[in-house]
């Protein structure tokens, strides 16, 4: 079992409804403009853009850029606590309670995908001692996820990450332990429709496909495959070894039929 | 450390250059210095004493060697069989990540090891009381110091003429 993913750039869009699921999905902290504007922003995935051609009117590449779970992680190597390392099934995981907030995987992390908790954001830390600093926009009571109604937008399946710990992508870890549970209790072999993570499930052209890569007939193995030479990984020059590949974007520059 | 044993007959000097003539005079003289103290080291004293190099170091090296092979051996038991986790596609037994904690490990040992063999040898566990001969050599004066306690009073009356020949500015007798 090796979880991987394959990301059509030609079927992507930039809609950013892979995003919004996953922020929905995996209780990532919503932190708002001024938080933002000092780069404290929490997602897990971002679309990168790429611009090109004229100035004026330039085209764009989309690219959904989530953690690469790498087989040589470089953030893995430097944490000295070891809460971050690699599970059987080929995912970089993360042990929120044994994170100790040195951010040296952040640091180390070729794809900028690793996120801070500068703040208590979810007020998952609020008792009497602290609650005057924890996260607050300005003029609120009340720290926004410390409401009980705001509170019920939070997915269950997923434990929210107190201030001074480094979260990232999954890979929906939660909803892969479903699968597996699903595919056991019916005493059989995990298929790909078992486990279907939040982005993907999310994504309108199905520019995101997830599974097994070491199952040769797995659709991500198969679409890898079918790609080809158009299917290469991020930064493969660092040789970090990502799970995730992604497909060139092929546009057609004739410039009667492309505008 | 037996109370009240031994009988020291001790010179106290203002100087250290007058201590390291008068030590070299009690050598050309043949007596026997049961001991030599100063606030603070002075150079060129060990060789006119004749003491040997500290061996300390030597045990330093040892301590330090027995710290590498711990540290190595507990980290390859650790990450081998104890509890095996995959870091960055590294194999369990990775040496070059072991170093590190490798070096510490030598170090601490090393250093606790021959900071306790030395109190050890110097008699110096929690509680235990100073017998200094006079406080003041903790202080400004240098002191020479003769065990007398079988001697024969001519022997104590020469040392005493020692005393004064080299300039001591006081000395003293006592049980310790």
């Amino acid at each position: 079992m090796k979880w991987g993913m394959y990301v059509d750039m030609n079927a992507c869009v930039g809609c950013g409804a892979c995003q919004v699921a996953c922020v929905s999905e995996n209780n990532v902290p919503v932190v708002g403009k001024g938080e933002v504007h000092r780069h404290h922003e929490m997602t897990w995935l971002r679309i990168d853009r790429y611009f090109y051609g004229d100035l004026e009117n330039p085209k764009v590449v989309y690219q959904p850029l989530m953690c690469q779970h790498c087989d040589n992680a470089p953030c893995e190597n430097v944490c000295p606590v070891a809460a971050t390392n690699h599970s059987m099934e080929g995912i970089n995981q993360m042990a929120y309670n044994r994170c100790i907030g040195t951010r040296y995987c952040a640091n180390n992390c070729p794809f900028k995908v690793r996120r801070f908790n500068w703040l208590d954001y979810t007020t998952a830390d609020v008792w009497p001692a602290n609650e005057e600093r924890v996260f607050h926009a300005e003029g609120d009571e009340l720290p926004y996820y410390a409401d009980n109604l705001v509170r019920m937008v939070l997915n269950p399946d997923v434990t929210i990450r107190s201030r001074g710990v480094i979260e990232k992508c999954t890979f929906c870890i939660q909803r892969i332990q479903e699968g597996k549970l699903t595919a056991k209790s019916e005493s059989r072999a995990i298929m790909d429709s078992d486990v279907r993570t939040a982005c993907q499930t999310a994504c309108p052209t199905g520019a995101i496909v997830f599974g097994n890569l070491n199952n040769p007939d797995s659709e991500v193995s198969k679409m890898t495959k079918a790609a080809g030479a158009m299917a290469y990984k991020v930064l493969e020059e660092i040789n970090v070894r990502p799970a995730v590949n992604y497909s060139v974007k092929i546009t057609n520059s004739n410039e009667e039929l492309y505008s | 450390m037996a109370a009240e044993s031994k009988k020291v007959l001790y010179g106290l000097y203002n100087d250290e250059e007058n201590l390291k003539g008068a030590v070299q005079t009690a050598n050309a003289a043949h007596l026997d210095i049961m001991d030599v103290f100063t606030p603070f080291p002075v150079h060129g004293l060990d060789p006119i004493l004749g003491l040997k190099e500290s061996r300390l170091h030597i045990l330093g090296f040892v301590y330090g060697a027995i710290g590498a092979l711990f540290g190595f051996l507990a980290m390859t038991w650790i990450f081998t069989s104890d509890w095996p986790i995959v870091f960055g596609g590294k194999p369990y037994w990775s040496v070059p990540a072991f170093i590190p904690i490798t070096f510490e490990m030598t170090v601490l040992f090393s250093a606790w090891g021959m900071t306790i063999t030395f109190y050890t040898i110097c008699g110096m566990w929690p509680g235990v009381k100073a017998n200094t001969l006079d406080n003041r050599i903790t202080d400004d004066k240098f002191c020479i110091a003769f065990d007398v306690t079988d001697a024969p009073d001519s022997d104590v009356k020469n040392l005493q003429g020692f005393f004064t020949n080299t300039g001591a500015s006081e000395v003293n007798v006592k049980m310790m």
